[in-house]
């Protein structure tokens, strides 16, 4: 017991020390507190991203998934590949409008092409709220894991503490910095300590291919869509595909890695990685799978993994795998407790309370900012308990409808306001409506989320369509800065210094 | 030209890959029988397609994306 008290203690201190080295690198500006300046390397930005998007959600919901619900969450191996490839086709593009027109948020991106007042307050009301669900998820995932990992010597409460004093100790002083710089820290231990309990825990049963036999002889239907509960069949598999994918890639977390790249070769290879690192979900297929076999009818899926680590690892091998599943919960939450606070300091603060606000100033909002959101994550994680995967779907489909005007923004010159105000009311009312209303049950088994990207999309281009064009000036810059891009891309990878920044 | 085309290729196939483990294709995949190195065939073949973007992912990398200066270096 000792021993996991110790293993969390070094858990808490480690990224503690990394973040306080980053922030001697910090330079006394408010946009290298939130985006490093638009100077992360390329080594950081990609453990950033790829820690980012894991999460407790990956690391935990994953094996529940399999062990009650049999193969759905294979989609996640085409999910990596879309996110990776949507990272390069349009996250590439938001880097270089970002550093060209010189944005933060996702909300400076929506204002300015679509000019829209209206719209900006509406990206930053969706990004703000339905990030919550999702961080929330993150701190009952990583709370859990260090209780168990600690052999129940430390109560959830205080794991859920002292997850987020942790990270509000070195996100305040560090900024996105020491958030990307401790998140290299957690994305080896996620990637490596996945795989391992996955192959360790298939030993159990014999190996991967006894596994396997003994899953077909026993429970077949684990293995072949819909699943043992019938209820896991082709629409939620695109489901999780789609809506996760999407969601994350508007989450305002991976939206500011967009804008902090230094280089844009990283988002060349991104997709390659990416989609590598979907492998370690092996892992998640015989951890889940071998739960089946050797602790059938365990009340909370979530705890699968966490439970076999404990009952047949020795003590602190399962004690460094559980450290690294909490890194998967912590390497998000860091990320979005810091986006959100971003959000709430340049356009709710900035904005319309102090638009001549220091940077001193503002850098410091957004320490209170981080205070008061993960205070909040606290509270719901204290007493709104849910399954993972499900709180995670909902907090995707928000944000996954920002997918719709942002396409739009980059590649349909006929797109306007209005078609993106009511595309994403109609898209985020119809999600809602269907998710929350008692009784109702989303058609054809999609998730509610699909039907209002459907609804969405819809909206979006007939109402676009059917009003007034945007001004011809903003099509104009809009259009040069895009070709711009498609010219210019080549020369940039060598001479990116010399952008010029166009305030 | 001939990179446009191979980056038109790279793109391509990429759609495909995701398309062959999430369109409706996938149902046809849907069972256990036959396995392949042990692995049931719906977990082989979400594998093999995962495999062969991620190959063709690495090479677009290499061969075209990752090197648009090439592209305009024949140009």
């Amino acid at each position: 017991m000792t021993a996991g008290v110790l293993i969390i203690f070094l858990f808490l201190v480690i990224p503690l020390i990394i973040g306080f080295i980053a922030a001697t690198k910090a330079k006394n500006t408010s946009e290298d507190y939130f985006i490093q300046g638009r100077g992360m390397g390329s080594i950081a930005a990609f453990f950033t991203v790829a820690a980012t998007w894991w999460s407790a959600f990956a690391f935990l919901g994953s094996n529940a998934t399999f062990y009650t619900q049999g193969p759905v969450y294979l989609t996640a191996f085409a999910w990596n590949i879309l996110f990776g490839y949507l990272y390069y086709v349009i996250g590439k593009r938001i880097w270089f409008l970002g550093k060209k027109f010189n944005y933060i948020t996702p909300s400076d991106f929506f204002g300015d092409y679509y000019n829209s007042e209206p719209l900006r307050v509406i990206v930053t009301a969706i990004l703000t709220i339905f990030t919550i669900p999702y961080l929330q998820i993150q701190l009952t995932g990583g709370a859990y894991l260090i209780e168990v990992a600690s052999g129940n010597v430390i109560p959830f409460w205080l794991a859920a503490a002292l997850f987020y004093i942790v990270i509000i100790i070195y996100v305040w002083v560090g900024g996105i910095r020491a958030v990307a710089w401790t998140d290299i820290f957690y994305g080896f231990l996620l990637f490596f300590g996945l795989l391992y309990i996955g192959f360790y825990a298939a030993n159990l049963v014999g190996g991967t291919t006894s596994l396997f036999e003994q899953m077909q002889q026993q429970f077949s239907s684990h293995l072949t869509l819909p699943g043992p509960e019938g209820s896991a069949g082709y629409a939620r598999w695109i489901s999780l595909c789609v809506i996760t994918a999407l969601g994350a890639l508007m989450g305002p977390q991976l939206w500011l890695r967009m804008y902090a790249v230094k280089h844009g070769k990283l988002f060349n290879l991104m997709p390659f990685l990416i989609s590598l690192l979907a492998i370690s979900y092996i892992g998640s297929v015989l951890v889940g799978y071998t739960g089946v076999i050797i602790m059938p009818g365990i009340e909370n899926p979530d705890q699968i993994l966490p439970i076999i680590a404990m009952e047949y690892m020795p003590f602190v091998i399962a004690s460094i795998i559980l450290a690294g599943g909490a890194s998967a919960a912590m390497s998000t939450a860091n990320s979005q407790i810091h986006a959100v606070s971003t959000i709430l300091t340049k356009d709710y603060y900035q904005r319309y309370k102090n638009p001549n606000a220091s940077e001193f100033k503002l850098t410091q909002i957004s320490r209170y900012a981080i205070v008061f959101f993960s205070l909040l994550a606290y509270v719901l994680a204290l007493f709104a308990p849910g399954l993972l995967v499900t709180i995670g779907l909902v907090a995707f489909g928000g944000t996954a409808q920002l997918i719709v005007p942002t396409v739009g923004a980059l590649f349909w010159k006929k797109s306007n306001a209005k078609g993106a105000i009511v595309g994403l009311l109609g898209g985020i009312g119809i999600t809602v409506f269907l998710t929350f209303v008692p009784g109702l049950t989303s058609p054809l088994g999609l998730d509610p989320a699909m039907w209002g990207l459907l609804i969405n999309s819809i909206l979006f281009v007939v109402i676009s369509l059917s009003t007034a064009s945007r001004e011809q000036k903003l099509v104009e810059r809009f259009e040069e800065a895009l070709s711009e891009y498609q010219q210019t891309e080549g020369e940039m990878e060598d001479k990116e210094e010399k952008i010029i920044k166009v305030n | 030209m001939r990179k446009n085309k191979l980056g038109i290729f790279f793109h391509a196939v990429t759609i495909i890959g995701i398309l062959m483990m999430e369109s409706p294709i996938i149902l046809l995949a849907n069972r256990i029988e036959p396995k392949i190195f042990g692995f049931p065939f719906l977990i082989a073949w979400i594998l093999f397609w995962w495999f062969i973007c991620t190959l063709i992912l690495l090479i677009a990398y290499q061969m075209d994306w990752g090197r648009i200066n090439n592209r305009k270096k024949e140009v």
